[in-house]
């Protein structure tokens, strides 16, 4: 891990400015703001297949980050005692970079399998009006330590991929064809342990990136209030702000992290529950067993042991330091520098990006207020392109959630270098770029219209500014 | 920490005033120079490090299997012993393979196959008392047991015991079932490994995928030699390059920061990985010499064509010779380490620390590298 490089980089490049004369060329620009993607304190210049897993200039307990690094990427193992231990007695995955390649997010896949890495689909088995089946946790798990059961035989799960035509047959006025694609999925009866209604539906996500999520935590609640504020005065693309989430402090939030907006602050977010839930080690404020009353009967209907399984645990697997380091490391990981802005294709896209209604929800930048975990995080000017609000794109099958939040678009072009895939959109459907951009429809369909109407080489050079941001 | 920083930044402020002032010549380096001299060292890295490391790897392996198949065949002690000698080698061959997990290692999670630790030991019990253990083959083996079970680690499980080759009383049949199951998926996953970064393996090596239905991969090899052309995700030479820079720094940064002073400072004995063999050490200084390797081409005993190290003294030849003592210095500090490093937690304070400067002062040579490459 270069662990200053970012800092030097800074001033090595002060030299640089100073250092040329006025007929050189003008350097600030190529190191213009747009290039810090994650503000001068949270952004790397490491644009290798390591550019996910950089700690920020603004980390500063470099220790901390590497023990939280390692909690991330081992495989946690059953047992109790010994380092990395506590994995079950039924879980969803070993560890936690299985569903996050190279710190990015899940590849598509059609087949479900836990113990592939990149193989990184939650699925949620839900009513139709959405509500999480009691049976089963809001994530399915589908493995457990022997002789227990896991709730479902992941064997009995099938990702169906169909093809989807829209109403121009996949042809853009210039005669060029697209595909498109979209996941159904189903669970074999036989293969569900427990109690489920004869309703119940199947939905799958994604896993999401990692990187810059400690800088959208420094972003002030009032900030999105006013953008939810914002957009709903205009008449178009209203953004729905995330619910209020009361925290263990008593503090209320309104939800930014997941696609459903479900989680409030990073401290409580995603990977913080992630860390538990997934792996069901236990530490002392997740001292619970993440597992459904229904799951615990069952398993004590096969006579195994579920003593203590109700309630906590007094002896937990991980100490609040092991979260502590986890958490410096989580908040820690810097954001991709921006690449090739200068490039004239790329300001080409740019430009086509600004006009053809892309930043309506695809908001470039945001200022940071004080953040009180890491004081480098404060008052900086990033570029996450996402109003961090939930829209309805209006796809074919959005299987659990019909609104998602825009997805947040740095360093998304370092995809295929960093996890080996380019897949995109909650369920993985979108293979690349341009299909992603087609499968906005609902309140983006007006922004879809204009992309189809660009000539090729513009839709191309769309695509660029999109890779190099 | 804080001394090393500011003198980290000091080197590197230098280094910026020297590159500023260079690039305010009226004649800089033209870039075509540098990416055919770049592809050079990546053709190079390719063909004569990697692909022939990884070579050596699949072709010990496969010995390890057929040690692993005489010992179920015969238990004797001479047998244990051979078969622990060969995971050894073999185990070498994948410690010189450190400094560049990234591209398939990690895209096909052959590293976690490979080498995944800490095993699990209590999952390991109950796979031993399945009563069809002796119908278990590689295919089960690598459908059914995560990778806490498979690897390297799962045979030394069985091979050794406190450092040193077990007694053959001590392994049961369930065991050695066992062992030659995961000692298959670890020839398959080394052979798609190599495969991966060449596709023209050997007819004999292309039949174990084939029988053991695994694809071969996409040839990665050819992406990085062919950097900057269509079909390499790889969009410049350079970046190629940073790529072989990165994965050398990252394993400097873990020996030093993690393989070492995990232990070092939880003072647990359990963090030590090779609990069985107690091959720690061997294993550190061979990660180095993976570094070596990247950074001086070729490997051991065949150093060949334009190497990193060439480039590098070709732009700032001080810079070259501090690499190089950097990769001798943190050799000769992990050796010193008194062996074996899990009995030597708490008593070797000296030795532990400076092979860890020396590992933390090896990255931040190589991150050097980052400022001179156009």
């Amino acid at each position: 891990m270069k662990k200053y490089t970012v800092i030097v980089a800074g001033i090595s490049l002060a030299f640089f400015f100073f250092a040329c004369k006025p007929d050189d060329p003008p350097q600030e620009e190529v190191l213009g703001e747009e290039y810090y993607s994650g503000g001068k304190n949270g952004t790397s210049f490491n644009a290798t297949s390591l550019a996910y897993e950089q700690p920020s200039p603004a980390v500063t307990d470099m220790s901390a980050f590497k023990r939280g690094e390692k909690m991330f990427e081992t495989n946690y193992i059953t047992g109790s005692g010994i380092p990395y231990s506590g994995l079950g007695p039924v879980y969803i995955r070993s560890s936690c970079i299985t569903c996050h390649p190279g710190y990015g997010r899940s590849k598509r896949v059609s087949t479900f399998n836990s113990d592939e890495y990149g193989n990184g689909y939650l699925i949620m088995i839900h009513t139709p009006d959405g509500a999480i089946c009691s049976s089963f946790t809001g994530m399915l798990q589908t493995r457990a330590i022997a002789p227990y059961l896991p709730p479902v035989d992941e064997s009995g799960i099938h990702i169906t991929w169909h093809d989807f035509t829209d109403q121009y047959g996949n042809t853009y006025p210039d005669g060029t064809r697209y595909s498109l694609i979209y996941p159904t999925v189903t669970i074999d009866q036989d293969k569900i342990l427990l109690p489920v209604p004869a309703n119940y539906q199947v939905s799958i996500e994604g896993t999401l990136g990692i990187y810059g999520t400690g800088l959208l935590d420094a972003i002030t609640d009032a900030d999105l209030v006013a953008q939810r504020d914002l957009e709903a005065a205009r008449g178009y693309c209203k953004g729905e702000l995330g619910a209020m989430i009361t925290e263990a402090d008593g503090t209320s939030h309104p939800g930014r992290y997941t696609y459903g907006c479900t989680r409030g602050t990073l401290q409580n977010g995603p990977g913080s529950n992630a860390l538990w839930n997934i792996t069901n080690v236990t530490r002392p404020d997740r001292n619970t067993l993440y597992a459904t009353q229904a799951w615990i009967n069952k398993m004590g209907e096969l006579g195994l042991d579920t003593n203590g399984f109700a309630g906590g645990f007094a002896q937990t697997e991980l100490t609040m330091k092991d979260f502590d380091d986890f958490m410096v490391w989580h908040r820690g990981l810097a954001v991709p520098a921006a690449r090739d802005l200068d490039n004239p294709v790329v300001q080409a896209g740019k430009t086509i990006f600004y006009s053809i209604g892309c930043t309506a929800c695809h908001k470039p930048s945001w200022t940071t207020g004080t953040d009180k975990y890491m004081s480098g995080y404060s008052n900086q000017k990033i570029w996450p392109y996402s109003d961090m609000l939930k829209h309805d794109l209006g796809i074919k099958e959005p299987g659990l959630r019909k609104k998602c939040r825009t997805t947040p678009l740095w360093g998304r072009g370092l995809s295929y270098l960093c996890a080996g895939h380019t897949d995109k959109l909650h369920d993985l459907r979108a293979r690349n770029y341009e299909e992603a951009i087609l499968w906005h429809f609902g309140e983006a369909e007006q922004a879809r219209d204009k992309f189809r109407n660009l000539t090729k080489s513009q839709r191309e050079a769309l695509i660029k500014f999109l890779e190099a941001i | 920490m804080k001394n090393k920083f500011w003198k980290t930044v000091c080197v590197l402020l230098v280094c910026g005033l020297m590159t500023s002032m260079n690039s305010c010549k009226k004649d800089p380096v033209t870039p075509d120079s540098d990416d055919a001299v770049l592809l050079e060292v990546l053709k190079g890295f390719t063909n004569n490090t990697v692909i022939k490391t990884y070579g050596l790897l699949a072709d010990r392996s496969m010995e390890l299997l057929t040690l692993c198949e005489d010992l179920q065949a015969s238990k004797t002690n001479v047998n244990v012993a051979a078969a622990a000698q060969k995971w050894i080698e073999a185990r070498k061959y994948w410690e010189m393979t450190e400094a560049f997990l990234f591209g398939p290692a990690e895209f096909y999670a052959l590293d976690p196959h490979i080498d995944s630790w800490p095993l699990d030991k209590d999952q390991l019990d109950q796979v031993l008392t399945n009563p069809n253990i002796a119908d278990v083959d590689a295919a089960y083996a690598r459908t059914y047991y995560g990778e806490s079970l498979l690897g390297f680690h799962a045979i030394e499980y069985v091979l050794f015991e406190d450092g040193q080759a077990k007694d053959v009383s001590k392994i049961t049949d369930a065991e050695l079932s066992f062992l030659v199951a995961v000692a298959g998926v670890l020839q398959e996953d080394c052979i798609r490994l190599e495969a991966a970064w060449n596709s023209n393996i050997s007819s004999a090596k292309k039949t174990i995928l084939e029988d053991a239905e695994l694809d071969i991969p996409p040839d990665f090899g050819s992406e990085m030699i062919n950097a900057g052309s269509a079909g390499s995700r790889f969009r410049t030479p350079q970046q190629a390059v940073r790529e072989m820079v990165g994965g050398c720094e990252t394993i400097a940064d873990e020996v030093g920061n993690e393989k070492i002073a995990d232990p070092y400072t939880t003072k647990n004995v359990l963090t030590v990985e090779s609990w069985y063999s107690w091959n720690s050490i061997t294993d550190f200084t061979d990660n180095i010499r993976s570094i070596e390797n990247v950074y001086l081409g070729g490997i051991e005993g065949s150093r060949s064509g334009t190497s990193l190290s060439v480039y590098v003294q070709g732009k700032n030849a001080q810079l070259d010779a501090d690499i190089r003592a950097a990769i001798q210095n943190a050799k000769a500090k992990i050796q010193a380490i008194p062996a074996p490093f899990r009995n030597h937690l708490s008593d070797s304070d000296a030795q532990i620390e400076a092979a860890m400067d020396a590992c933390n002062a090896l990255m931040d040579q190589l991150s050097l590298i980052d400022g001179i490459i156009e």
